[in-house]
């Protein structure tokens, strides 16, 4: 008979006891917040290095980058970490940054070596005939806005701050964004049904 | 167009849109485990370090211990220093009466202090004089 994989126990932990247990606590202890944090938050900063970047490879290397980030926050030899935001607002633009800095160097050897990486246009990740596609008529700004409201579930204020813009500047650009989305051929019969 | 302020899309449309980004899944399992073992390797280093700080804490203690010792020490050095080994009696040479007399002279003087004077005079000439 095979035996049944080990059913890992769920942490009822929230985002920031297990912050502070990776801050403080014993060996054991802070390994474990740590696998529950990345348990937890993994499929959000491969989604938004996979979007910065459409490329897998890119999205894996982004994802490892940013937990390393992350794990060298704490002791030893980080200072720790106080949540003052939520998690995902710390990870997302590092997430984003990584992608695009691997991008970049792809780009760079792809290139050839003596081409200035800042010479490069900037190649924003195409939109594929799948549903992204729906999205496709949005400048990738505003697509990322959309996608961080509806799919990421992220409040205004917590887009404002990934996104280091205002909140106003959040709730007028998805404003315009869901009028593009209203009026677009491809997208106009959701709003009608 | 619609000039109210407008923050929702239609259901079926974010269904679609979170359906999709669901099957962005290819975090493989050996990635999982890479990241774990960052993860365990820095806290391991946590207890590792926490482990040499505690020899020096001890060696701290210990480190004030001696230093108590060392001023109770000194302050008897201070006392042996006053036992200075003289002609007390006026015999034209410095011996074991001389040490009694110090002796007597000092009583809050340590037994082994006295006792090392002696031995001392005594290793110097074995009548027991400083001659």
């Amino acid at each position: 008979m095979a035996r049944m994989p080990a059913v890992r126990k769920r942490d009822h932990r929230s985002d920031a006891e297990l912050i502070e247990a990776c801050n403080s606590g014993d060996a054991k202890d802070a390994t474990t917040a740590f696998g529950e944090l990345y348990r937890r938050h993994k499929d959000f900063v491969v989604r938004v290095a996979y979007r910065s970047s459409d490329d897998h490879q890119i999205a894996l290397d982004a994802l490892q980058e940013t937990f390393t980030w992350l794990l060298k926050q704490f002791p030893p030899p980080g200072a720790g970490i106080t949540l003052t935001a939520k998690l995902t607002s710390y990870l997302y633009p590092i997430a984003r940054n990584s992608a695009l800095t691997l991008l970049r160097k792809k780009q760079r050897f792809t290139a050839g070596s003596d081409v200035d990486p800042d010479s490069l246009p900037s190649q924003e990740p195409q939109a594929s005939d799948d549903i992204d596609s729906l999205l496709a008529v949005l400048p990738a700004e505003r697509r990322e806005l959309v996608l961080l409201r509806f799919v990421e579930g992220m409040s205004m204020n917590e887009i404002g701050d990934v996104l280091g813009i205002p909140v106003g500047t959040v709730k007028s650009r998805l404003h315009l964004a869901i009028q593009q989305l209203r009026n677009s051929p491809r997208t106009k019969t959701f709003f009608d049904l | 167009m619609n000039s109210e302020y407008d923050d929702k899309l239609p259901q079926e449309l974010i269904d679609k849109l979170v359906d999709e980004n669901r099957s962005v899944r290819f975090i493989t399992a050996k990635v999982d485990r890479e990241i774990e073992s960052l993860a365990e390797a820095h806290f391991a280093e946590r207890k590792a370090a926490r482990t040499r700080a505690r020899p020096a804490w001890i060696a701290v203690a210990a480190s004030v211990l001696v230093a108590v010792f060392i001023v109770q020490t000194q302050q008897r050095g201070v006392d042996s220093d006053a036992l200075r080994l003289e002609d007390l009696d006026g015999s034209g040479r410095v011996d074991i009466v001389d040490v009694l007399a110090l002796a007597r002279q000092n009583p809050n003087a340590q037994q082994t202090d006295i006792d090392a004077l002696a031995s001392a005079l005594v290793a110097l000439s074995p009548k027991g004089d400083a001659s």
